[in-house]
């Protein structure tokens, strides 16, 4: 059952998150007409697979890394703000547990909110007239949710370490923004531009725009590391905190 | 003893919420524990449920320590707790409550949810958050009396309650106990204390002031008033059980918490004209010790 109290209490915030980066997809996806008229693009030259990379990279992509930095916010200390905590940590349940449970659910959540582009792109390049192949989204979906995944666990570890209500958000959204701002800064740091990596610009045919060769794997494992790392000093952080 | 602290202390920066706490709670009663406040009620509580952690002392619930984990884990799988607060998940339903709560306790008492929901006419399908501070109250009090637990741990109970649903909870808490489960109860109402403890303990400053049974408290209290056809002999009294001496013209109080026979005879002896010894109410009682913690102070 703390699963079902997980559930109600990010559910509002998760189906916020479901329609919100569902009606990105629909905007972006059907503005490609639009966008060719507004930006005099020749549709012979510019090509269909290029502005659904563009759409991936710099609205999907964006709409899901902020989508699940707030599906990590919450949790105990918020709890304590709230006046909850008290009851929870009276419960015969471990803080580990606790945690455990609203990160799994936080981490499917943000999996979930990956899976939309992979189903909707295709679906809805059909209704433009337009193909674009399951396969390159779930590419692209599995870059983004996988490597991308580190966010959420941003946004969990910051809710976890940081009291107030704004504090998390603002230090989560600050965060975000100057790792992509600094990373371009400097030609050394830029093959780890987050935004850069998740987008698989590393991999893509330019003739194409599709992602060839084999996935990032060592991207994907140091992003992934550094998840699971914030998840654990959130348990950390967690167990020691007096409440 | 169900609870027992030896030393137990808990400092927040350069503020001791508790020092060197020594309670003895006895199994199968129901113990009020009176206090003002600030004076580390809750913060006694919430050590003892591993909410928070002393700083230094010991102490045990079901003789299993509270800064262990996994003792702690088991004293809360055993223990129904109302917190200060009594707020509880907004974005759940009462129904919802229930339902999560009873989920985790696997002696939960379908019996008490029926009864507790039929006195507390409580709007189930309704968000808690839509709830008044009674409504919470009542609420928490169900989700901790129906668990089925050995121990009641409750941080002011009644709080926000009108009086005819305080009397409900006392009784409720009665009925808990007669069934075999010890209650440990926090609260400024002194009346309620007096109406159902079997034993209590007050506590000041951190400090533990008196504890023992109710009614061997009150069998012992007394106040002696003396009355001295001359300027009172106060340096006569200072003797065993007296706990402090308020000195009038020509009379004295004296506040004693045992010996009162030689009081009197050492009274009679001094020519006291007159001798009269007062029961005291656990009100006077408590006030009474509170004075005799700030003439130790002073």
């Amino acid at each position: 059952m703390l699963w079902y109290k997980a559930w109600l209490e990010s559910r509002a915030r998760f189906i916020f998150c479901l329609v919100g980066l569902q009606a990105l997809i629909i905007h972006m996806v059907l503005a490609y007409d639009n966008v060719l008229i507004a930006f005099e693009l020749n549709p012979a030259t510019y090509k269909y697979t290029e502005y659904v990379w563009r759409v991936f990279t710099y609205r999907i992509q964006v709409g899901w890394t902020f989508s699940v930095l707030f599906l990590g916010f919450g949790g105990l200390v918020r709890e304590k703000a709230l006046g909850s905590a008290d009851f929870t940590l009276s419960l015969p349940v471990t803080r580990r547990r606790l945690v455990g449970v609203r990160a799994a659910l936080g981490v499917s959540q943000s999996l979930i909110l990956g899976l939309l582009p992979f189903v909707s792109v295709p679906l809805l390049s059909l209704v433009m007239g337009k193909s674009y192949p399951y396969t390159q989204t779930l590419l692209f979906a599995f870059l983004m949710t996988v490597g991308g995944i580190v966010y959420f666990c941003l946004g969990f570890f910051l809710s976890t370490a940081l009291a107030g209500e704004y504090a998390p958000a603002a230090i989560g959204v600050l965060v975000v923004f100057l790792v992509n701002q600094f990373s371009r800064q400097f030609e050394v740091l830029k093959p780890f531009n987050p935004q850069d990596f998740l987008s698989g610009l590393h991999y893509l045919d330019k003739s194409t725009y599709f992602l060839e060769g084999p996935l990032p794997w060592s991207g994907i494992a140091v992003s992934l590391a550094c998840a699971v790392t914030l998840l654990l000093l959130s348990v950390g952080i967690t167990e020691r905190r007096e409440f | 003893m169900i609870i027992e602290t030896t030393n137990l202390a808990k400092r927040y920066g350069s503020t001791e919420a508790v020092r060197g706490l020594n309670l003895s709670v006895p199994a199968g009663l129901i113990c009020g524990f009176l206090g003002r406040n600030g004076a580390g009620k809750s913060t006694t509580i919430k050590m003892l449920l591993g909410i928070t952690r002393p700083s230094s002392g010991k102490g045990r619930v079901f003789g299993l320590p509270i800064d262990d984990p996994a003792a702690s884990l088991e004293i809360r799988r055993r223990t129904g707790y109302v917190g200060e607060d009594k707020r509880l998940y907004g974005y759940m339903t009462g129904e919802q409550m229930i339902r999560f709560t009873r989920s985790l306790y696997p002696r939960w008492k379908m019996d008490w949810e029926r009864q507790l929901l039929r006195e507390f006419a409580l709007p189930l399908n309704r968000k808690v958050k839509t709830y008044s501070k009674g409504m919470r109250t009542k609420l928490a009090l169900l989700l901790s009396l129906a668990r089925g637990v050995d121990l009641l741990i409750l941080d002011e109970p009644t709080e926000g309650l009108d009086p005819v649903m305080i009397e409900q909870v006392l009784q409720a808490l009665v009925r808990a106990a007669a069934e075999g489960t010890s209650v440990f109860f926090s609260s400024h109402q002194i009346a309620e204390v007096e109406q159902i403890a079997d034993h209590v303990s007050i506590i000041h400053n951190g400090r533990l002031l008196l504890d023992g049974a109710l009614d061997r408290l009150k069998e012992s209290y007394r106040r002696v008033n003396l009355v001295f056809p001359n300027r009172p002999p106060e340096k006569e009294f200072s003797m065993p059980g007296v706990k402090w001496i308020e000195a009038d013209r020509h009379s004295l109080s004296v506040f004693a918490s045992h010996n009162v026979d030689d009081i009197v005879d050492r009274a009679r002896a001094l020519d006291a004209a007159s001798v009269d010894v007062v029961p005291l109410t656990l009100r006077e009682i408590y006030l009474e010790s509170l004075k005799e913690e700030q003439h130790a102070l002073v």
